[in-house]
């Protein structure tokens, strides 16, 4: 028979906030980043990055390992809970799994569209475009850009920028564009 | 008395009194996963000109499994005694913002037990000689069997075997030898909320169509109960009695003498999706239930036949279980699943949940089959009593249907008698068991 009684395990777990032990420093985040969030995460209901967190002797009382921004940020939107990566252990054996979340989520960048390399081609291949604009994009690729003009695919463009720093433009001019 | 000047220390008192006194109290440190002890235990307080929250720390809370109840513990030394600094600041302070009830200030030359909201000290000791544990231990002992709740889970994994009709009248039954009874309903198609009164069964009734009766269904989605009670029982603001409502069966209680019957309800609500999302999520139950502590004598908990994780929240929360079961051909199998899959609760309390009390064999008749099945049931379990039984009457339909207990049919109506006094027997066996178990 499989064990029934799972109390708790390794895993995503929403926590009430006042679950999660109280923090004497605040991350430093500026107010204006915070009140951005949190207005983000009131539209959204729940966060989608997760903090990670970890158990105390207390059943009821969680330590929060990282993320701290977010739990303030969802302390001024007002929510009651927030989703958290539970590691089913103290904090000493936790902070592994706080190494190996900072390198996954440098990998967690957002995934490009075929409609958002597509939007940016025209972009780039228009010579009324403010190239500068693009976080990223100085003056002197800006002019390189325009002299290597039209440019038929992403794969064209990559070919004289590199695979790496076009889909950092392309994400910049996405978030430009918000 | 002179005390040894090591009685000044606070560390001292607290492992040669405190802890001493605990154990002797019958709380042990850990109770298999479940914790007994929370030493230094964080208060979150409210600074003064408003600009965020500190935290205090208390020196215990206790939580005690047997009796569903916690306190906090204050300790002070002989050098720095109980003052009224001291007693204000655990119940004024402390008690308001754990939202904790009870609370023990303990010092070597005395103990005061507080409830939150009196000034007045519940009960007090003097202690003659902190060397000398016995007469302290036992003072705590008396105090907490006052507040002590037994809780009994109604539990199968069969549907249909009679678990509400024995829920709501071992409810009355209690009530009627004076209890203050708490129903608690598991199960979502919320036949004992029903039954009990609080779950508009007269304006279901009296509906005139099936989108009347969906109106009113719909007014239960703004409703407290069950559910919410599970999912907001760690908030810092919880109130259970938002949560509780009284039984339309008072009515037939009598107010001199009898206690009273008040419903945890349910209703289509009761899923375990919101639940599956939150650590420790079999332990709300039994969690939530110390709040009330002081409140009920019993708790009966209503159980569904399937295995979820509200389910495990009734046989986490409950110290025993009665398993109702028709004595038909598929019967074994009924019993045996409940009594394996609670194994691993007693195991990991020791004992302290989900101890059987007993099979009780349903709408029984003569028959041949009948027979045949409880001894076999006999055999088969032969370390589980059979509690007495309750034989298949239409009464029991009769009662059902009017929403009345049994033995208030049978005032009524003297051919019912017959299975009322059945009912009566079988809960006066249930509590003479717990009795008995209790003084061992």
């Amino acid at each position: 028979m499989a064990k029934q009684m799972v109390s708790v395990e390794t895993k995503p777990y929403t926590l009430h906030l006042n679950q999660i032990r109280k923090i004497d420093v605040n991350s430093g985040t500026s107010k204006t980043t915070l009140n951005k969030i949190a207005k983000t995460l009131k539209e959204q209901g729940l966060n989608s990055v997760l903090p990670i967190a970890c158990l105390t002797d207390n059943k009821d009382e969680f330590v929060l390992l990282t993320g701290l921004p977010i739990y303030e940020a969802a302390k001024i939107a007002g929510l009651w809970e927030i989703w958290v990566f539970l590691v089913a252990t103290t904090q000493v054996e936790a902070i592994q799994w706080v190494e190996q979340n900072q390198m996954l989520s440098k990998l967690n960048e957002a995934v490009i569209t075929p409609k958002n390399a597509t939007d940016f081609l025209s972009f780039i291949n228009k010579s009324s475009s403010k190239l500068t604009s693009v976080n990223g994009i100085g003056p002197k690729i800006a002019q390189q850009i325009a002299d290597g003009r039209p440019y038929k695919s992403l794969e064209d463009f990559q070919k004289k920028f590199g695979p790496k720093r076009p889909l950092n433009w392309i994400r910049a001019f996405q978030q430009s564009k918000v | 008395m002179s005390l040894s000047p090591k009685w000044d220390n606070e560390a001292y008192v607290s492992v040669h009194l405190v802890q001493e006194m605990l154990i002797h109290a019958g709380i042990p440190k850990k109770l298999g996963s479940m914790s007994c002890w929370h030493p230094e235990f964080r208060i979150k307080m409210p600074k003064i000109d408003g600009s965020g929250f500190t935290e205090k720390k208390v020196d215990f809370l206790i939580e005690d499994h047997t009796r569903h109840v916690n306190f906090l513990i204050e300790i002070k030394s002989a050098k720095q005694r109980i003052s009224d600094a001291a007693r204000f600041q655990l119940v004024e302070k402390y008690l308001y913002r754990s939202n904790i009830k009870f609370g023990v200030l303990i010092d070597p030359f005395s103990i005061e037990i507080y409830e939150y909201g009196q000034i007045q000290p519940k009960a007090t000791l003097k202690i003659e000689d902190p060397n000398h544990i016995e007469p302290i231990a036992n003072f705590l002992k008396k105090f907490l069997e006052t507040l002590k709740m037994r809780t009994i889970a109604i539990h199968t994994s069969k549907g249909g075997v009679g678990k509400t009709t024995l829920t709501i009248n071992m409810a009355y039954e209690l009530a009627k030898q004076g209890n203050r009874v708490l129903v608690v309903d598991l199960d979502d198609q919320a036949n004992a909320s029903l039954s009990l009164g609080v779950n508009k069964a007269d304006e279901i009734d009296a509906a005139s169509s099936l989108k009347k009766v969906e109106e009113i269904l719909d007014s239960f989605e703004d409703r407290q109960e069950l559910i919410e009670f599970l999912l907001e029982c760690v908030l810092d603001d919880f109130d259970y009695r938002s949560y509780i409502y009284p039984s339309s069966f008072n009515s037939h209680l009598n107010r001199t003498n009898d206690g009273f019957i008040d419903v945890l309800p349910g209703s289509y609500k009761t899923q375990p999706h919101e639940l599956e999302r939150k650590p420790f999520a079999d332990n709300r139950l039994n969690k939530g239930l110390q709040k009330l502590a002081g409140k009920y004598d019993y708790c009966l908990i209503d159980t569904p036949p399937t295995y979820n994780r509200i389910t495990w929240n009734g046989i986490y929360a409950a110290q025993y279980i009665v398993i109702p079961s028709q004595m038909e051909y598929l019967s074994v199998y009924g019993i045996r699943n409940p009594i394996k899959q609670t194994r691993e609760v007693r195991e990991d309390t020791e004992d302290a949940r989900a101890v059987i009390l007993g099979i009780v064999p349903m709408m029984t008749d003569n028959t041949k089959i009948n027979k045949t099945v409880l001894k076999l049931v006999k055999k088969t379990f032969d370390k589980i009593p059979i509690l007495p039984e309750l034989k298949r009457a239409t009464d029991i339909r009769e009662a059902s249907h009017q929403r009345i207990p049994l033995s208030l049919l049978a005032e009524n109506k003297p051919a019912a008698g017959s299975v009322a006094k059945q009912m009566a027997n079988l809960t006066h066996n249930v509590v003479e068991k717990i009795n008995s178990l209790e003084t061992k």
